[in-house]
């Protein structure tokens, strides 16, 4: 919101993301209830959003993603 | 999948706040600014108000179903999201309910943020195909003469249920009238009750 808001990114452009991941996720084989999450649809929707622009790359989060799972328990925030 | 999409994403939004707000594209004032204003400002009570208001003022009723955000305004509720606002009047023979099919688009400005069931597949498929049976499951029966209308919302375009007005509420104030219209009302799953009489 607050990127919308900004005007950094369109909301209509991360909502016909939204909707892609979404829709992905409808087409899917898997059990739906089980696997259905709307937040990893978002998130993956925010992160496509984020990478199409070029505010950040897929290198760029996969590093700190990793510097994260390496934290210490407790060490979160 | 990929092995990203394998991550929490409570580490995977962690990740992109703090990249964000590392590359000064975001900062942490603007963010908890929204927080505080969902926590505070916005939400179901602010859809009760217009909803109670066009219980008690037939001109201001005339006028917010032709427009909602004129109604909006009235009341001092602001909020991007809702574009544009329609409201949908239930009557003894229309039911109306609100969805969104692709995706969770909902009038975050008058009812705050939606309830996870409202974006779930289950939701957004069955109350198009079965609505009837849905809204029983959320324990609205209604009669056969009963016409049910389901509501797509859309980017452009949020709706928001205008509940029948219970009976034996006529000597209430419209503060007291607001109180009694639930979040689920005015997405349709839900009935107002005169909770006067519980």
């Amino acid at each position: 919101m607050a990127l919308c808001d900004t005007h950094i990114i369109d909301w209509q452009d991360f909502r016909s993301l939204l909707i892609e991941e979404i829709a992905r996720w409808d087409n899917n084989t898997l059990d739906h209830e089980l696997d259905w999450s709307y937040y990893h649809c978002w998130l993956l929707a925010l992160e496509r959003a984020l990478t199409n622009n070029q505010l950040l790359s897929k290198q760029e989060i996969d590093g700190l993603l990793e510097t994260f799972e390496g934290r210490l328990d407790g060490h979160d925030h | 999948m990929s092995k990203k999409s394998d991550h929490p994403q409570a580490l995977r939004t962690e990740a992109l706040e703090t990249l964000l707000i590392q590359k000064g594209i975001l900062n942490t004032q603007q963010i908890d600014a929204i927080v505080k204003s969902y926590e505070e400002n916005v939400g179901p009570m602010a859809g009760a108000q217009m909803v109670a208001r066009a219980w008690v003022d037939p001109k201001f009723k005339s006028a917010m179903l032709k427009d909602g955000k004129w109604a909006m305004s009235q009341l001092g509720i602001k909020g991007a999201e809702a574009q544009h606002l329609e409201i949908v009047e239930n009557t003894a023979r229309i039911h109306n309910v609100v969805v969104c099919t692709l995706c969770s688009c909902y009038p975050w400005a008058v009812l705050g943020l939606p309830p996870n069931w409202y974006k779930q597949p289950a939701y957004r498929s069955r109350i198009v195909k079965e609505p009837r049976t849905v809204l029983g499951e959320f324990g609205v029966s209604l009669g056969e003469d009963v016409e049910i209308r389901v509501w797509d919302s859309s980017a452009e375009v949020r709706y928001l249920v205008l509940p029948q007005r219970p009976s034996g509420t006529e000597n209430l104030k419209e503060s007291e009238l607001a109180r009694l219209v639930s979040r689920d009302a005015m997405i349709g799953v839900g009935i107002v009750k005169n909770s006067q009489y519980r």
